[in-house]
C-alpha cells in the first residue's frame, strides 16, 4: 500500500510544494510572487516552509536586491522526488495508473 | 488507509488531495500561460496584418491597394507592438523567479543571438544590395532570411528549454521562409501572412487549450 508523504500531505504544504515543482529545476521564486501564487498570509506562508525545509526539500536563499533583502525558495533535489513520490501515491491509492 | 493528519492542517482524503494539487497547478499554469496566449496573439495580428499590408501595396487591388508608406508603416507598428507586448508579458511573469548562473548565461547568449543573427542579416542584405541585388529580389530575401533566424532561434529555444510546441514552431518557420520565395513577389508576402498568421494564432489557441484542459482536470 502507498504510503503518502506526512510533509507533503497537508494542504498548504501540497500546494506549495505543487507551485514550487512547477519552475524548472535550477529556479527559485521570491517570497512575494510564491505568497501571490498560493494567496496565503506570509505567516502562514512561513510556517509551513519552515517544515518544508527542515524536511529538507525546500531550500531558502536570503539575498539583496539593491538595498532590499529578498528571500528566494527552491525545491531541493529531495524535495522535487518527494514531491513525484507523493503525485505517483496518490495516483496508486486512487487506483489511477497504479 | 491513507488519511494522514498533518500537523497544523486539516486532513486531506487522497481524492480531495489531488484535487488541491490540480488547482494549484492550474492557478500556477494560468499565471504564466495567460501571457503566452497573450503574446502570441500579438504575433498572430502582426504577421498576418503586417505582412497583408505589405503584400496590399504591390498586390494591384484596385480598392484596396495601400500607398507603399502606409503598408510599411502598418508593418513596422505591428511588430513594434509585438516586441512590446512580448517584453512587457515576458518581464511580469517572469516577476520574482531567478534562475541559476548557468540558466543565465545560457539566457543571455541566447538573448544577444538573436541581435547579432537580425544584424548579420541587415549586413549581408546591405552587401547583396551594393553588389546589385534588385528591388524585387531584395524584397524576396529579407523577409526569408529573417524567418530563416526566428525558425532557427525557435529551434534553439526548443533544444534549450525542451519545449515541443517550439520544434512545431521553428521547423515551420524555416519551410516558410524556404518556400515563400518561390511564389514570388508579392505573393510571397500573401504566404509570409497566411502561414506566420496561422502558425501564431494556432500556439495562442494551443496555449489557450491546454489551460482549459488542466482546468477540466482539476
Amino acid at each position: 500500500m502507498a504510503e503518502l508523504d506526512p510533509v507533503i500531505h497537508a494542504q498548504a504544504r501540497l500546494r506549495i510544494t505543487a507551485s514550487l515543482a512547477a519552475l524548472g529545476e535550477s529556479e527559485s521564486i521570491a517570497f512575494p510572487r510564491l505568497q501571490e501564487l498560493l494567496d496565503m498570509t506570509a505567516g502562514n506562508l512561513s510556517t509551513h516552509l519552515r517544515k518544508l525545509e527542515e524536511a529538507g526539500y525546500v531550500v531558502v536563499s536570503k539575498t539583496h536586491e539593491g538595498r532590499v533583502p529578498v528571500t528566494y525558495l527552491e525545491l531541493t533535489r529531495t524535495g522535487r522526488r518527494a514531491f513525484e513520490d507523493y503525485t505517483e501515491s496518490l495516483r496508486q491509492l486512487l487506483g489511477e495508473g497504479g | 488507509m491513507s488519511q494522514i493528519p498533518a500537523e497544523g492542517d486539516s486532513p486531506l482524503s487522497p481524492a480531495a488531495a489531488l484535487a488541491v494539487l490540480a488547482d494549484q497547478q492550474r492557478i500556477v499554469a494560468n499565471r504564466f500561460g495567460s501571457s503566452i496566449r497573450i503574446i502570441t496573439a500579438a504575433w498572430g495580428v502582426a504577421w498576418l496584418c503586417g505582412f497583408l499590408s505589405i503584400w496590399l501595396m504591390d498586390a494591384g487591388i484596385r480598392s484596396f491597394t495601400l500607398p507603399t508608406w502606409l503598408g510599411w508603416t502598418i508593418f513596422a507598428v505591428l511588430f513594434a507592438a509585438a516586441i512590446v507586448v512580448s517584453a512587457v508579458l515576458g518581464i511580469r511573469s517572469g516577476r520574482g523567479i531567478r534562475s541559476n548562473s548557468a540558466n543565465a548565461f545560457t539566457g543571455t547568449v541566447y538573448g544577444i543571438s538573436w541581435v547579432v543573427s537580425i544584424l548579420g542579416i541587415n549586413a549581408f542584405g546591405a552587401a547583396l544590395l551594393t553588389h546589385g541585388m534588385t528591388a524585387q529580389l531584395a524584397d524576396l530575401f529579407y523577409p526569408s532570411a529573417y524567418t530563416l533566424v526566428v525558425g532557427i532561434m525557435y529551434l534553439a529555444a526548443a533544444a534549450i528549454w525542451r519545449i515541443g510546441q517550439m520544434v512545431v514552431a521553428g521547423a515551420v518557420l524555416i519551410v516558410l521562409a524556404a518556400g515563400a520565395g518561390f511564389f514570388g513577389h508579392p505573393t510571397n508576402y500573401l504566404v509570409f501572412a497566411i502561414v506566420g498568421g496561422a502558425l501564431f494564432f494556432g500556439l495562442a489557441i494551443a496555449s489557450a487549450l491546454q489551460s482549459r484542459s488542466v482546468r477540466a482536470r482539476g
